[in-house]
């Protein structure tokens, strides 16, 4: 129903009507901003990043032929722009959300249900470990985790956004997980056994959200 | 991990990417085995993170966008513009081809023989295929310098409804966003460097897209006539104009002259160019003529 609704509002943008794009953007802006966020690792790149998606989609509306979901399409965007500027930044990284204290806990604001501080310090430090650790992560990795992790997509998806099999899909994915993971190891270890206990009994046998 | 488990199909097991029987000898596999069942709760764990740091847009996202949107397309997609976007309103004449302007349409090159003052739009919307250029352009008294043209839009409510003496083109003078014609005027191609028409009065900014209206038409008081390309730059130049001049004929063909690195650009549809920020074709425009 979405991808529908998407499709008639992408047919109007392509004639030109900014509204139905704005339609779009407000849509989609928040998993647009989600993965550069994690793309990029710091808020003002992040929103320069998904500013250029969208532009970018405006741009290319036009040769949009409907062949993925517009939601493909944009991730596809999103993740080529942040791919952009990664290799513009190269190596020479300067700040990023592993430093950004303040970057971190904005993220963090987002409205917990009944979180006791001892949780939150918990959840901050596990959320700059994470952040940390997909800053390491090669970019190319960091792009199919984001997709699978941030975003949900199932394989099929990611193989729509990326243009890969399956297949590949599975096998890439699990090296970047394990790429991510192995950091984890090494640089936070105790992430993982510190909420560990607790963490497991909430997610007994639960899926991944 | 001891385990000959394929660490690869945990992976693609807590994605619920397996098969049913898949997922139920993996399942089985992992639950007995201490090594693969770490391997899955530091999975678990790790997109337990993802989701703990979820991330919404900042405030004012969309509206950034948009903005940007709006300015690409004032622009134009003309990065020489987009320079400029920022600077104030950007200035421009219009020239209102209340005149034959034979030579911006490319027309037949015949002279009318009337001027172009007193010239119908219907006159000057012959069909006129023909791409052969004018040749006696520079010498036609068709581009009158039309002094009577801001007298009269000054008392005009409709500014610009009686511009250009009473030729029919200026009735939409004031508001250029109309009367578009729908020949494809494709002269200019041929002969770039001469245009036609009066210097009807400064543009609103270009910067914001905004319809020109009557009022700003004459607000600058311009009445001149041109008849080259070189006349049109010297013109503004002389006008402090420093980029972009806006060429119309009776609101129909539009030439536009940037003048920050003397590109002439012409649009096909008058009707549109001058239309309201949103409402521009995304046709491109075809350039004419870059001197130096």
């Amino acid at each position: 129903m979405a991808a529908s609704m998407d499709a008639a509002l992408v047919e109007q943008a392509k004639g030109g009507d900014t509204q139905a794009f704005e339609k779009l953007v407000r849509l989609h802006q928040n998993r647009v901003y989600g993965v550069a966020l994690r793309m990029m690792g710091n808020h003002e790149d992040a929103e320069d990043a998904a500013q250029d998606a969208f532009v970018r989609a405006w741009e290319n509306l036009p040769a949009f032929r409907g062949d993925c979901a517009f939601l493909t399409w944009l991730y596809r965007l999103t993740t080529n722009v942040c791919l952009d500027l990664l290799s513009a930044r190269g190596r020479r990284k300067t700040t990023s959300l592993s430093g950004d204290e303040e970057a971190g806990a904005r993220a963090l604001e987002i409205p917990d249900p009944a979180p006791g501080p001892h949780e939150q310090a918990e959840k901050l430090e596990r959320a700059q470990a994470l952040r940390s650790a997909l800053d390491r992560l090669p970019p190319d990795s960091r792009q199919i985790v984001v997709l699978r992790e941030s975003e949900g997509l199932s394989y099929e998806e990611i193989g729509q956004v990326l243009e890969l099999a399956p297949g590949t899909v599975k096998s890439r994915l699990f090296r970047a997980r394990e790429k991510l993971r192995q950091d984890l190891l090494l640089h936070s270890g105790n992430i993982f056994s510190s909420g560990a206990s607790k963490k497991q009994n909430q997610q007994k046998g639960g899926g991944d959200s | 991990m001891n385990c000959q488990g394929n660490p690869e199909l945990i992976s693609a097991f807590i994605d619920g990417e397996l098969s049913d029987e898949e997922a139920a000898s993996a399942a089985a596999h992992i639950d007995s085995c201490p090594a693969c069942s770490k391997l899955r709760d530091e999975y678990q764990m790790i997109s337990q993170m993802f989701a703990d740091d979820a991330a919404e847009v900042p405030e004012g996202f969309t509206q950034a966008v948009m903005q940007r949107i709006t300015a690409q397309r004032t622009a134009r997609k003309k990065d020489h513009w987009k320079r400029y976007g920022a600077l104030a309103a950007v200035c421009a004449i219009v020239i209102i081809a209340g005149v034959s302007a034979g030579v911006l349409r490319g027309g037949s090159g015949k002279s009318t023989g009337s001027t172009g003052a007193t010239m119908k739009a219907a006159d000057m919307a012959p069909s006129s295929p023909s791409l052969a250029a004018p040749q006696d352009a520079g010498a036609q008294d068709d581009f009158v310098y039309m002094e009577d043209t801001q007298e009269d839009s000054a008392t005009q409510d409709t500014a610009g409804g009686t511009a250009g003496a009473g030729a029919d083109g200026n009735a939409n003078g004031g508001t250029v966003t109309e009367g578009a014609a729908q020949e494809e005027p494709q002269g200019l191609t041929d002969e770039p460097d001469r245009l036609g028409g009066t210097l009807h009065g400064m543009a609103g900014s270009t910067s914001e897209g905004k319809a020109i209206t009557a009022a700003e038409t004459g607000a600058f008081g311009l009445n001149a006539s041109v008849t080259s390309l070189e006349q049109a730059v010297a013109l503004a130049q002389e006008l402090g104009i420093d980029y972009s001049l806006f060429v119309t004929k009776a609101g129909q063909d539009a030439l536009v002259i940037s003048l920050d690195d003397f590109r002439a650009f012409y649009e096909t549809d008058g009707n549109l160019l001058y239309s309201e920020a949103g409402n521009e074709p995304e046709s491109p425009w075809v350039l004419i003529t870059q001197t130096e």
